[in-house]
């Protein structure tokens, strides 16, 4: 087994998630194997995987709380032991509720629940929200992000209910704040951080997008990289510069199959030391 | 909402890349109509909701008339000159333009003027020329096709009327004979699109929790 798993990510398919196949998609056009690797299977065989994705959903119909059925099952056991390890850990929307759910992120006092996504909260509504919105890569610990820039705008889809990252405890905020565990804000095209809605698609606190733990090898983000992985899912009209390369490229396919914004952020455990 | 039949009509796209959307792309492009709008207001969008009747002229179907528009604007989406494109349906050409302004998204910044006299050989009242639904297409071409599309139109024996180009401010604006008749600033009509269906449906704000 050892040798077949080398090069690949495990996506972990609880029941109900369902964006497992785009993210295989994104995993693997950065040359990577991608493993849909369904929550019943024997957890050890994930030993031998270089890094483990929870991708978006609904896992068990987000029952009780969205992620928190998920976090008690048995397969996080496993996840929780690789990520203490330092094995790369990415958890995209529910699965970014499902690191939180578990205490996975923020991690401070591991396996303690710390932070909360909680529902949205915008301006005119309420519930589902669904938009293109802009990153800043925040100089922290991730290691998922170490491929973009300090301060580079990255625009990215988001897609949920709840996905205000809140804490009670102002402390916690504090030590994250320190140990430099806010990976990503959202911001606007031009990169200022700002906490009015729809800059802030959520009411975010600090206008968290993507939390790390205080090792940077487990990150929580609410917004879907593998849908802004080809250059064709980038809307023609968005501000910035890859709106204008979407727009330039309109009528040339070779164009519109180049890499999208949220590609690098698969290509990430390739250039980790030590990983493969 | 009175029942009503819904046919729907798929193609298949060879090239996706050449797929355009509605929303306008580029400051100083022209925006022009192919296609005339005739007193066909009946069962319209503005009849209904202004007038509050039916009236009795429906948009006649002329299907040569139909085909010509159509061949024009694939052959002008061949040539590679159009940078948006939108039909005239419910809620005829003003609804038509203020939906390209907003773009699917409502993330659209470019405003235009449309000057109804530029419609005059229709010999309409402003209103019927606004929101007719006589089929058409709105698109926009650069500027430097201006010639081009004339002859292509001319050619084709389609209608072509220039309403416009695009510029930096956020407004749609109307005007007939150098007097305004109306204007919107986009970031209004944005909130109306938006918000509409919550309107309709009754759904309450809510507040910070």
């Amino acid at each position: 087994m050892a040798d077949t798993f080398k090069d690949t990510v495990a996506i972990i398919q609880f029941p109900g998630v369902n964006c497992e196949y785009e993210t295989a998609a994104a995993v693997r056009s950065v040359g990577l194997d991608a493993d849909l690797f369904r929550w019943n299977e024997n957890p050890e065989l994930l030993e031998e995987c270089m890094a483990v994705i929870l991708p978006g959903g609904f896992s068990y119909q987000d029952r009780i709380r969205a992620g928190v059925v998920a976090a008690k099952d048995r397969i996080m056991d496993k996840v929780s032991e690789l990520a203490r390890k330092g094995r790369p850990v990415l958890g995209i929307c529910n699965g970014a509720q499902v690191l939180v759910e578990s205490g996975l992120i923020p991690g401070i006092h591991w396996e303690r629940v710390d932070l909360a996504l909680a529902p949205n909260v915008m301006m005119d509504r309420e519930g589902y929200y669904c938009n293109w919105v802009f990153l800043r890569n925040e100089d922290s610990r991730c290691i998922w992000t170490t491929v973009f820039g300090t301060g580079e705008i990255i625009p990215i889809p988001v897609a949920h209910a709840e996905g205000r990252f809140v804490t009670e405890d102002m402390d916690i905020l504090e030590e994250m704040k320190q140990n430099g565990q806010i990976a990503l804000r959202y911001c606007s095209s031009r990169g200022e951080v700002d906490d009015l809605f729809p800059l802030n698609p959520n009411g975010s606190l600090e206008n968290m997008a993507g939390v790390c733990n205080p090792e940077g090898n487990v990150l929580a983000m609410m917004p879907h990289p593998e849908r802004a992985s080809w250059l064709r899912q980038v809307p023609e009209d968005l501000p910035g510069s890859w709106g204008r390369k979407r727009w330039r490229a309109a009528g040339d396919v070779s164009k519109m199959e180049m890499e999208g914004p949220g590609r690098r952020f698969f290509a990430a455990v390739l250039s980790r030391e030590g990983v493969k | 909402m009175p029942p009503s039949p819904i046919i729907a009509c798929v193609g298949v796209v060879k090239d996706y890349s050449m797929c355009r959307s509605i929303q306008w792309k580029e400051e100083g492009d022209i925006i022009y109509l192919v296609g005339e709008p005739r007193d066909e207001l009946g069962g319209s969008e503005y009849y209904r909701t202004i007038l509050g009747t039916l009236g009795a002229h429906v948009p006649s179907a002329d299907f040569i008339r139909e085909r010509r528009q159509i061949s024009s604007i694939i052959e002008m989406h061949r040539l590679g000159w159009i940078r948006a494109c939108h039909d005239i349906s419910q809620g005829g050409l003003l609804t038509a333009l203020a939906e390209m302004a907003l773009g699917g998204d409502g993330r659209g910044k470019l405003g235009v003027t449309l000057d109804v006299d530029e419609l005059a050989s229709c010999k309409l009242p402003p209103e019927k020329v606004l929101f007719s639904e006589t089929g058409g297409f709105i698109v926009e071409l650069p500027a430097s096709k201006d010639r081009d599309v004339l002859a292509l139109c001319t050619r084709n024996r389609v209608r072509l009327f220039k309403l416009g180009s695009l510029v930096p401010r956020s407004r749609l604006e109307v005007i007939s004979g150098g007097t305004r008749l109306a204007i919107w600033e986009l970031d209004e009509l944005r909130s109306l699109f938006m918000t509409g269906c919550r309107k309709i449906f009754g759904i309450e704000e809510r507040g910070e929790e």
